[in-house]
Parts: structure tokens; sequence; C-alpha cells
């Protein structure tokens, strides 16, 4: 069976589309994923913060986190008190 | 012939119904029979219907709010579950039409993997006063709210359903026991989306296709194709979740204590039993519980034979 001329499909007619069409379709087509994609890195986002607010109190000074200064010991704590 | 004698069947079984035996049923009817005992009573069997009735009457609120619990783990019930597999569902849809799935699904996945223990004390930082440490009220400072103490704080949310005041209807609709529940979306939200995802992976993408090319929006297809074919899945991580609602006990521990009105029927039963020194109210509570249990899980059992039948 003879091949189809391409200049006759419509994929030749998509391929000799304006430079600036293409390039509409393309934003359109982006701007189109845009809630999705916001949404999903902003779920995985969110579902990080308490991951992440860990690792940040895990360098910060333990007064600063609400956490008392551990003691030196029962027996130096003696000792010094003596 | 040895497989026709008829004690052969039972011989293997035995293991198992021995097991089954010592550390199920034994342990069932002996809280079952210490639930009928009066408070302090050394006698072996009694019935008395005292710790029910105490339950029910709720004689006093301030040491052992019983409704309380008991509201509590209903709004557990519904409002947990109801949040986890529609936000597991949503993402697990979501996530399967972006390129970078698999970094999502991890994301969401990760709280899974932390003990229970461990994402309590994570949010008990999240939710602490003081927006120097506590995340969520350094951010509702940054937006111009005030701090709030989300694990102490009884008051109903404002809704246009809801308003705070003495005689405001939902007792257990509280900013703190939310702020627990949320933890535990936190926590299981990855699982329902997991099992979720595996159920949509196994839907057709030729219906899909062919529901496309018939006109069908996102929308329709989700609602009309999705959520039908994945209807047994949800019907499995809801029950899932229904059960861990119910015994809930090591987030509330860690986070509150029960205090603040937010205790549950399994931190109520472990403060009775090991705290309070009344080992047969907490029996009653533990029936209740179990009672509580047992109908979803006949209708679990009952669902997944006849699924098992109709395969």
């Amino acid at each position: 069976m003879a091949r189809p001329n391409p200049s006759a499909t419509g994929e030749a007619a998509v391929r000799a589309r304006p430079a600036g069409l293409q390039v509409a379709a393309t934003a359109r087509r982006v701007a189109g994923r845009l809630p999705l994609h916001l949404s999903v890195i902003g779920l995985a986002a969110i579902w990080s913060i308490p991951t992440i607010a860990l690792l940040i109190s895990s360098f910060r000074d333990p007064g600063h986190i609400g956490l008392v200064e551990r003691h030196q010991g029962p027996v130096q704590l003696h000792a010094r008190q003596l | 012939m040895i497989g026709r004698k008829w004690w052969v069947p039972w011989l293997w079984l035995s293991p198992a119904l021995l097991l089954s035996g010592i550390f199920l049923l034994y342990p069932a009817i002996d809280t079952i029979r210490r639930s009928f005992l009066p408070k302090g009573s050394d006698a072996f069997f009694g019935f008395t219907l005292d710790n029910y009735r105490f339950i029910i009457d709720n004689p006093q609120p301030l040491v052992a709010d019983t409704h309380s619990a008991l509201l509590n783990n209903l709004m557990w019930l519904t409002i947990f579950t109801v949040i986890t597999v529609a936000l597991g569902l949503v993402i697990a849809v979501l996530a399967a039409r972006v390129r970078y799935e698999a970094v999502v699904k991890s994301a969401i996945f990760i709280p899974m993997a932390i003990s229970f223990v461990a994402a309590s004390v994570i949010w008990r930082f999240m939710y602490e006063f003081n927006p120097g440490i506590g995340t969520v009220n350094a951010v509702l400072k940054e937006v111009g709210g005030e701090p709030t103490r989300w694990l102490q704080d009884t008051g109903a949310p404002q809704t246009p359903f809801t308003h705070a005041g003495p005689d405001s209807l939902p007792h257990p609709i509280q900013i703190n026991n939310f702020a627990l529940v949320f933890v535990g979306v936190w926590m299981w939200t990855g699982f329902a989306m997991v099992v979720l995802s595996a159920g949509l992976k196994g839907i057709s993408t030729e219906i899909l296709e062919a529901a496309r090319v018939d006109g069908a929006n996102e929308w329709q297809i989700f609602r009309r194709i999705i959520i039908p074919n994945l209807s047994p899945t949800i019907v499995v991580v809801a029950t899932t979740l229904v059960i861990q609602a119910l015994k809930k006990f090591d987030l509330v521990w860690v986070m509150t204590a029960g205090k603040f009105k937010t205790d549950v029927v399994a931190t109520l039963f472990y403060k009775e039993a090991f705290l309070f020194n009344n080992p047969e109210l907490g029996a009653a509570l533990a029936v209740v519980l179990l009672l509580w249990v047992v109908p979803i899980m006949v209708i679990s059992i009952r669902r997944f034979q006849f699924q098992e039948e109709t395969r």
C-alpha cells in the first residue's frame, strides 16, 4: 500500500503552524496544568512542614525551643552543692 | 488412610486454636467477667451493672468524663476517617497526573514511617503556644492572627454551625480535639494514598480514554468512573481507619494525656485500669470499645467474603 502524502495529513498541517501559534498553544497547556502542579506541590510542601520544622529545631539552642539545659547528673550536682 | 480420620483436621487446627484461645478469647472473656464485678471486689464471679451505669450516667465528669471520651471517639471515627480517605484519594488522583509522582508520594508517606510517639512529639512542637517555637502559631502571627493554645483550648472553633459558649452543643467539637485529629490525618493520609493509588493504577486506561473520547470532563471521569471502580478499595481503607480511630491511644496520651477533655475511650480505660486502681470500670470501657469494633469487623469480613464469592 502506498504511504499517504505527509503534506496532505493533519500532522503536516500542525508542523506548518506558525511559531507564534505554537508558543501560544504551549503557554495555554502549561497554564491549564498550573493549578494541578501548584496543588500537588503545595500539598507535599504542607505535609513536609513538621519534619522540616523538627530539623530546624534540632539545630537550635535547647533554651530557645522550650527545653531546659540538661543538668550534669546527680553526682556532679551534689558535688557542686557541697 | 490418615486423611479420613475425623481428628486430623482438628490436629492441624489445634496450634492456631490454642494460640487464639490463650491470647484472644481468654483475655476477652476475662475482661467481660471483670466488667460485671463491683469496684474493688475480690470475688471471681459477680454481677452488677454499676460500671456500665457509670459510663452511661457519667456521675464524675471531672474525674472520668465518660461521655466526653465516647463523643471524642465518635469524632475521631467520623472526622478522622472522612478527611483521611478524602485527602488520600485526592492526592492519589492528582499525583498520578504529574511526572514527579514518586517524590510527592514519598513526602506524603514519610509520616507513616515515624512512630506515633515521635510524631506526637513533633506536633507538640508545632502546636507550642510560643510563636518562637510553635510553627503553627508563628504562621498565625505572621498573617496577623493571635497565638492559640492548640492543645489546651477547649473552645469550639468559630464556624457558621457552631458557636463558643456554655450552651453550645457540640461538646467534642473543640479546637484541641481537631488539633489532635489533624495529627492523625497527617500520619494516615500516606497509607490511604498508597492503597488508593494502587487501586487507581488497576483501573483500565481504555475505560478512561473511552470516557474522554465520549466527551466526559475530568470531574465526570473522577465521579462516574474512578470513584465507582475504587469503591472496594475505599471501603478497605475506611475500615482500617475506623478501627485505628476507635483504638486511638498513643497520640492522645503523648500529646495531652487525655487532659482538657481530649480523653478517648482507650485513654480513659488505661487511666481507670492502671492509674486510678479501678480495673472493673476499665474493663467495662474496654468492653464498650469491643462492642464498637465488632460490628465494623463483621461488616468488613462479610464484604470480603462477598467479594471472594463474586470474583
